[in-house]
């Protein structure tokens, strides 16, 4: 993937979300944010993934700039899967109809070819035994994975991951964790944003360490996590690895 | 379990009926009452249409005018809200008058049935259009987030999303507002038509059984509006899952 932010801003009142952001990567399959809460991790990633509009600069994902005009953003969105913090599962379909509806609803799928396609990624998953199963009736880690295979059903460039672990205990992280692990194996292009500082130096091609609504540093992880030039990122990681 | 409740309620119910009816010492007299049954029947049977019809028409109002006040056009948006007031801030007795004698008369609208189940579709369908609005609004800003996520249009949002998971949020104040309707009905007889309260009247004013008619007028409408409580009841216990 590549991916070019320029001068990115976005404010909500007087609070600066994003303080104009610029990065550039190239030839990255997995790009990492951290950093602290509130320090603008998500809103950059609601803005990659066309769900907000920034209030100034530009974005270019593979080569092609983003428009932020309603059309436009609905045909981005198409092209991408997005994975929230808190599942975003709905509450009225069962696990394996989550996964259908954006394919046969948005990608033109029969719902048998959809239902096909479904099954398939839930077995991936070891979920398929609970594709009968409404959200209510499963686990945090479960329903997480399932919102995984809905954003990954539909082939997206790229799997835009937002904290996808932080609403779950530890052993569901790690299942969380182990899901995304497959997914880099096989060479899929993703954006996460986690607290999960090992998980983020295991995976990543490139972290970035966000806070204040800027971009402090973009690194590999040996640099990043090893031998960090910036002292906001060493005194940030010195905290969050303290313990 | 169930049965037993409802055999007790009616017991107690009935106990004190005929304790209070003991104490008033009233002589009861169903004979020339009865002898009318005809009329009683032929009104039952025009309250029950006029009240199906005016349901269907008016949750098409209800349902139009919900998501008027959520269009994005603003005078589309001011005209629900306008409909919504006036309707909601006046009584039904005064709109029967004003409509039935200034607005059917101006456009030559003779048919008491159909005057009347328009009437009482735009008064019910204000009341529908808060019920259906309330429920659309229920649904958090997380799923609507995630509908566009996955790339679906506004339409399909509320075909795929809000309008399935509202449609359970609504159903009991929905039920209420139909029971409503039906016992509203009976303020169409100022205006001549001969539903239910109309033919008891006439009943009474023959017989001189006022007591007997109302009575019978009374039950009349409990067998219309316990049905559909009941109804509703086994409904919403189909529709529940947990969210």
């Amino acid at each position: 993937m590549k991916l070019k932010l320029s001068n990115v801003a976005r404010a909500f009142g007087r609070h600066k979300a994003l303080d104009g952001v610029s990065l550039e990567v190239r030839d990255c399959r997995a790009l990492v944010f951290i950093g602290p809460s509130g320090g603008g991790k998500s809103t950059l990633l609601r803005i990659l993934a066309g769900l907000e509009k920034p209030d100034s600069g530009e974005v270019e994902i593979n080569g092609k700039p983003l428009v932020f005009e309603e059309a436009q953003l609905l045909k981005h969105r198409r092209n991408l899967g997005v994975v929230f913090q808190g599942f975003n599962l709905f509450p009225h379909l069962s696990a394996v109809e989550n996964v259908v509806l954006p394919l046969t609803a948005v990608h033109g799928h029969t719902h048998a070819q959809a239902r096909e396609v479904a099954m398939e990624l839930l077995r991936r998953f070891q979920l398929d035994a609970h594709a009968d199963k409404k959200p209510a009736a499963l686990s945090g880690g479960q329903k997480q994975r399932i919102a995984i295979a809905r954003a990954l059903a539909v082939q997206p460039q790229v799997l835009l991951l937002d904290e996808p672990t932080s609403a779950l205990d530890p052993a569901m992280t790690a299942e969380v964790l182990e899901t995304i692990e497959l997914l880099r194996d096989q060479g899929r292009d993703f954006i996460l944003a986690t607290h999960e500082m090992g998980f983020a130096r295991k995976v990543a091609d490139q972290v970035a360490f966000i806070a204040e609504g800027r971009l402090v540093e973009l690194a590999e992880p040996g640099t990043l996590f090893g031998a960090s030039s910036a002292p906001a990122t060493r005194r940030f990681l010195e905290r969050v690895l303290r313990w | 379990m169930y049965f037993f409740n409802v055999l007790l309620t009616t017991a107690a119910f009935s106990l004190t009926s005929a304790w209070l009816l003991h104490r008033s010492g009233l002589q009861w007299d169903w004979a020339p009452v009865a002898a009318y049954w005809r009329l009683f029947a032929s009104g039952w049977g025009t309250t029950l249409g006029v009240s199906l019809a005016a349901l269907a028409v008016s949750t098409l109002i209800g349902g139009c005018v919900a998501l008027a006040q959520r269009s994005v056009f603003l005078p589309l948006r001011t005209l629900a809200e306008g409909y919504v007031e006036l309707i909601r801030g006046t009584p039904l007795l005064a709109q029967i008058y004003i409509l039935f004698y200034i607005v059917a008369e101006a456009v030559h609208l003779e048919n008491r049935i159909i005057a009347g189940i328009l009437m009482l579709s735009i008064f019910s369908g204000a009341y529908l259009a808060e019920v259906f609005r309330a429920g659309i609004d229920s649904i958090g800003r997380s799923q609507l987030e995630s509908a566009m996520a996955i790339g679906l249009t506004r339409a399909q949002t509320y075909r795929f999303v809000i309008l399935p998971q509202a449609a359970r949020i609504v159903l009991p104040a929905m039920t209420g507002q139909c029971v409503s309707l039906i016992k509203d009905s009976s303020l169409l007889s100022i205006i001549g038509l001969n539903e239910l309260t109309q033919s008891s009247r006439n009943v009474a004013s023959y017989t001189f059984s006022n007591l007997e008619s109302y009575v019978l007028l009374a039950l009349g409408y409990l067998l219309l509006t316990l049905p559909i409580s009941l109804a509703t009841r086994r409904l919403e216990k189909r529709f529940r899952y947990e969210t």
